[in-house]
């Protein structure tokens, strides 16, 4: 396997001066239909404890290898489909991928949008509309992992469903309302024994410009830019399974608030939010367990705080991330804290990059299910190239 | 061994020192802005005593000084700008890689003109101005990279280049005898003498700071009052002649 993520590498850092220009869009009457993606590869370092004697984890590695296919109809109608092809190894290698409780990862969305004066309508496997974190897009984040909290362990970030949404120009807000099947991205493999849908909404608000995805800056905008959004999640499920805690769906009643904010301003850009959990499983007592005592339910959540600064004569964003992650409430002093470094030098902005991270998790007193310390201290080198 | 690699990432791309030379430019202030109740405004040219907005959503809307709408007309489905030549109106639909030709009296699309472009979608032809000394038109395309095309009244490509050293460009009109050219994410705008419009000459006469955000569509009143739309501002800004100030 190794072999194969070299050759992915050493290919990709060959022809990507040539691919920078790939991008295809084809005109027929009333249609548009545009082929885009991105490429993510390079090499994970890892600090290990001094008793560790298996290094596997230092290891070139396919971050993303994404497709999308993505098409409009007139202005009514538009059509996404993205898969990742990283992720289908992933699925492959994973022997539990048919088994209940296991994520998918190589597709990544495949909806239709339909829009009308009052309300968008967009319909199929999608991101769930619920934080900034967790629908930005890993190539617009300088950092190569997401923080904990909004990496799909207390709310998922994709799921199958119909959402409607509507900006309001005057004032600026866009709000979003959905429901799903509440399996998230289990939920091509495990059926939902509720048959209870999941329930999303999101409210975003942003001045003087509109609510953007973005974590750079890219405009080095000469007045500041304030964004702020607030959303919440309701599922009643019937399975506990999924995430990297295995409780991305809680067989029971899960309740998922969160708050974020961003500023941008002369290249320097601020992001911070807030994301908890309160879940009551039913069928899952071992999670409401806490110290010896049983308790009704449990709360999950974390913090985020990024800053980055692009500066344009150097071509580059230096950034920086604190987050913590508290997995349970139920045991005294159980979080995780991460402080996280990025350098990116852009060759051609975000559509050509050279990508640095280092990641110290520190503070680290949850196990993971082998009885390990959950993460190492790692370093990350990545070049990234987009196509759409 | 992990370091070398490291290291050799890091020799293969480094920092050009050339890039590091800070350019020390002019801001314009401006006099006035007013909110627009067009979203999405994103180019604007004057015909007669009336200005013409176009937006992404397919709209052209003619508006007095300060934008304030007389007319809208459905057409397109991205119009990025628009310029005014030999008495028409003329829009450039991004995603629809056409220049639509709209008569002034009834907004009705008289013709439309297809300009076949490979980039992204959302990355196409961003910018339309008329140079009305050598009777040709200009068309720009966003970014990655940014390609100036030189059109006949025909529409057809008689030259083509890259444009370097800006992270986009957004917009362009033609007022007294030069081309004016607007950036977006480097909130600029250039000045462009239009016999240096060929791929080894191209350069600019002066370049001013405009301090907007998401600046896209730019035009000039005969007195030379410049006039510039900011997309997600919902704005049109006002500011004194760029070479007075």
């Amino acid at each position: 396997m190794k072999r194969i993520y070299l050759f992915a590498v050493l290919t990709a850092i060959i022809f990507l001066p040539l691919l920078s220009h790939a991008q295809f869009t084809l005109v027929k009457n009333d249609q548009t239909f545009e082929i885009g993606g991105d490429i993510m590869a390079g090499y994970e370092y890892n600090f290990y404890p001094q008793a560790t004697g298996n290094y596997h984890k230092d290891a070139f590695y396919l971050d993303e290898a994404r497709l999308s296919l993505q098409g409009r109809i007139n202005l009514q109608l538009e059509y996404y489909v993205r898969v990742d092809f990283g992720g289908l190894i992933e699925d492959f290698t994973d022997e539990t991928f048919t088994t209940p409780g296991s994520e998918i990862n190589f597709l990544k969305e495949a909806y239709i949008i339909y829009k009308t004066n009052i309300v968008n309508f967009k319909v199929g496997y999608q991101k769930t509309p619920f934080s900034f974190n967790s629908q930005c897009e890993e190539y617009a984040d300088p950092f190569l992992q997401r923080p904990i909290v909004a990496d799909d362990n207390i709310t998922p970030r994709r799921d199958l469903g119909v959402t409607l949404f509507h900006f309001f120009p005057t004032s600026g807000i866009t709000a979003f309302a959905g429901a799903y099947s509440g399996m998230g991205e289990t939920v091509f493999s495990t059926d939902n024994p509720t048959g209870t849908p999941e329930y999303a909404a999101r409210v975003e608000w942003a001045y003087p410009a509109k609510y953007q995805r973005e974590f750079i800056d890219w405009r080095t905008s000469p007045v500041p830019v304030f964004e702020c959004g607030i959303g919440g999640e309701h599922a009643f499920d019937g399975v506990t399974a999924g995430g990297g805690y295995n409780y991305l769906t809680v067989d029971g009643t899960k309740w998922v608030y969160g708050a974020d904010a961003s500023v941008f301003y002369k290249g320097f850009s601020l992001q911070v939010e807030a994301d908890q959990m309160q879940a009551t499983p039913i069928g899952s007592p071992q999670l409401l367990i806490g110290e010896g005592t049983v308790y009704s339910n449990f709360k999950a959540g974390g913090y985020i705080v990024e800053l980055n600064y692009l500066c344009k004569p150097l071509k580059s964003v230096f950034a920086v991330r604190w987050d913590q992650y508290t997995p349970t409430n139920l045991a005294y002093g159980n979080y995780e804290n991460t402080l996280s470094f990025a350098y990116n030098y852009n060759i051609k902005q975000n559509f050509l990059c050279l990508k640095i991270a280092y990641e110290d998790h520190f503070n680290q007193t949850y196990p993971a299910p082998n009885g390990t310390i959950w993460k190492d201290d790692d370093l990350r080198a990545i070049i990234q190239i987009l196509f759409n | 061994m992990n370091y070398i690699l490291l290291i050799f990432l890091f020799l293969f791309f480094p920092p050009s020192k050339s890039t590091v030379v800070k350019e020390k430019i002019k801001t314009l202030k401006y006099t006035s802005w007013t909110s627009l109740r067009i979203s999405d405004a994103s180019g604007i040219t004057k015909a007669g005593n009336h200005f013409y907005i176009v937006n992404d959503k397919g709209g052209l809307y003619e508006t007095d000084g300060m934008g304030k709408i007389i007319r809208y007309k459905a057409m397109g489905w991205d119009n990025e700008d628009i310029c005014f030549a030999n008495g028409k109106l003329y829009v450039v639909d991004e995603s629809g890689r056409r220049i639509l030709e709209v008569d002034t009296q009834t907004l009705k699309t008289v013709a439309e003109h297809v300009l076949q472009y490979a980039g992204a979608r959302n990355l196409g032809l961003e910018s339309l101005a008329y140079v009305a000394d050598k009777h040709e038109f200009v068309a720009i395309s966003e970014k990655q990279p940014s390609v100036m095309f030189i059109l006949d009244e025909k529409f057809n490509v008689v030259n083509q280049f890259k444009i370097n050293g800006f992270d986009d460009i957004s917009g362009a009109t033609f007022y007294n005898h030069k081309l004016y050219i607007l950036s977006d994410e480097d909130h600029v705008v250039i000045k462009v003498n239009p016999d240096n419009l060929t791929p080894d000459d191209f350069t600019w006469e002066e370049k001013w700071n405009v301090p907007i955000y998401n600046p896209e569509g730019i035009c000039f009143d005969e007195d030379g009052t410049m006039r510039i739309v900011s997309d997600q501002c919902r704005r049109i800004y006002v500011f004194p002649n760029p070479d007075q100030q």
